[in-house]
């Protein structure tokens, strides 16, 4: 049976964690939350994620610092952008920094599920 | 008195708010019963938005009124000032989710601010209006504001049509209304429409050929419908219509009376493709149960010809946008065919039978 693929998922609004940590550890993904983009990036320097699910408007560092961050130290990992601020400007910046897809809040589990879906295949893809 | 052109723009305007405003109670209706993932700045956005559209169409109302509705703004201060405070308030407390909601994952914290948020915004109580009319009640929820503001323009429309005493009855439908042939410009060249009975017919700009040809497509369609479905054996519904009607090269208001019902188009038809819009408003002079059917068929028809269709209470807003020219003028026309169709004394649907009854002669006959 394959490792289970290790999401980060960082936002500083925690109720966001308390609702998807549960949604994607029911799809059988080993997730970790956190909710500034500072101890986010803490945890990348610390340890390899396959996928990082973050925010971009937060108090410390942006979501974009963070996508950058983990380009630097993890290129295969895959980076997935969630925000409430969904404008064409930042899903372009997101992409042209190594972004892996770009979500706008409110969304459906299922939708993250997808994106997720799609990430860990790339990450197969990779790997053979 | 407000003139003709800014009158006309002011109720395109509150119409456009209207129908935007229930898009956002509908997001936020789907996002509560639905598993969706979205945060505190979501609702702030989403407060902000109905605040700024509630502030838009208070401004139109009181334009069309002269400032007589200036109290709206301090409700709506109340409003904000308790929505607020539920922002503010680290303890919300957790209340059950109501039956209707369908998920099951989310009941925290944040549903239940979302679900207090939707409780002062989009709750409608028709009792809590009748009370607040009385003074025993004061405090509105921003769709009750609607409610209010969307009343006082077809209640200023309908003081135009000098029709007020229509309230009272059916019965007095026959004295109020003008049966006097009544001159359109620029319609004598067509010589179709001479049934039909405005009260008052303004040209908001001069050589509007482009209004006159959605004014014939809209009244047609009434006409038409009204010919096979408007007759009665009593002598006073007959093809009774009361209206106002402002028209110029780019936009269509019109307002009829029909027996039971106050009907309100705004139409902006441009020449671009793609551009042009229509709102279309219902709201039925009383609150028989009758009428509760009929409404159920005019927002089943008004779907069927792809209208987005609100329900609020016993009045419906509709409204259709990005349409071409040639688009418009269909619509316009279907609509005239299905307020005339509706209205009429010899449909009267009774139950979900009837209803798909009507809506199969409707769809067979009529279009």
């Amino acid at each position: 049976m394959p490792d289970k693929l290790k999401i980060l998922v960082i936002d500083d609004e925690p109720i966001v964690g308390k609702r998807l940590v549960p949604a994607l550890e029911k799809s059988g993904f080993q997730v970790e939350f956190c909710n500034t983009g500072g101890d986010g990036i803490k945890r990348i320097n610390e340890e390899q994620f396959d996928i990082v699910v973050t925010d971009v408007r937060m108090d410390d560092v942006d979501g974009i610092e963070v996508l950058s961050r983990v380009m630097e130290k993890s290129p295969r990992t895959k980076v997935i952008i969630i925000t409430g601020f969904a404008t064409i400007e930042i899903a372009r910046t997101a992409k042209a920094k190594g972004a892996f897809d770009f979500i706008a809040k409110p969304f459906k589990p299922g939708d993250l599920r997808n994106t997720i879906q799609r990430a860990a295949e790339a990450l197969a893809a990779e790997k053979r | 008195m407000i003139n003709n052109n800014l009158l006309q723009l002011n109720i395109h305007l509150a119409m456009a708010r209207s129908f935007e405003l229930q898009q956002i109670f509908l997001d936020l209706t789907q996002k509560y019963e639905g598993d969706f993932i979205f945060d505190q700045k979501y609702i702030a956005e989403a407060v902000t938005n109905i605040s700024e559209s509630m502030e838009e169409i208070f401004f139109h109302v009181n334009s069309i009124s002269g400032g007589q509705n200036i109290a709206l703004y301090n409700r709506l201060d109340e409003l904000k000032d308790k929505i607020t405070g539920l922002f503010g308030n680290a303890d919300l407390d957790i209340i059950e989710p109501p039956a209707s909601r369908k998920s099951s994952i989310f009941d925290d914290e944040l549903s239940s601010l979302l679900n207090q948020v939707m409780d002062l915004t989009i709750k409608y109580d028709s009792n809590h209006l009748i009370k607040a009319a009385s003074g025993a009640k004061n405090d509105f929820t921003a769709n009750e504001l609607l409610i209010i503001c969307l009343r006082e323009i077809l209640g200023d429309l309908e003081n135009r049509c000098g029709n007020k005493k229509s309230h009272d009855g059916i019965e007095n439908y026959p004295g109020t209304i003008n049966k006097t042939p009544v001159f359109y410009p620029g319609l004598e060249k067509v010589g179709k429409i001479d049934a039909i009975s405005l009260r008052q017919t303004v040209p908001t700009m001069p050589d509007s050929e482009q209004g006159i040809e959605t004014l014939i497509s809209s009244i047609d369609g009434v006409m038409l419908t009204d010919k096979y479905y408007g007759k009665s054996e009593d002598s006073n519904f007959r093809g009774h219509y009361c209206g106002l009607l402002f028209y110029s090269l780019d936009n269509l208001t019109l307002y009829i009376q029909c027996h039971k019902y106050k009907y309100l188009i705004a139409s902006g038809t441009y020449d671009f493709a793609k551009g042009s819009y229509i709102y279309f408003m219902v709201d039925p002079t009383d609150i028989k149960e009758s009428i509760a059917f009929g409404n159920q068929l005019m927002e089943r028809l008004l779907e069927w010809l792809d209208f987005r269709t609100f329900k609020i209470n016993d009045l419906i807003v509709a409204g259709i946008k990005d349409l071409t020219r040639v688009e418009v003028i269909y619509h316009l026309g279907m609509l005239g065919k299905l307020l005339a169709f509706v209205s009429a004394p010899k449909i009267r649907p009774q139950d979900e039978l009837t209803i798909r009854k009507y809506m199969e002669i409707f769809l067979e006959n009529i279009i």
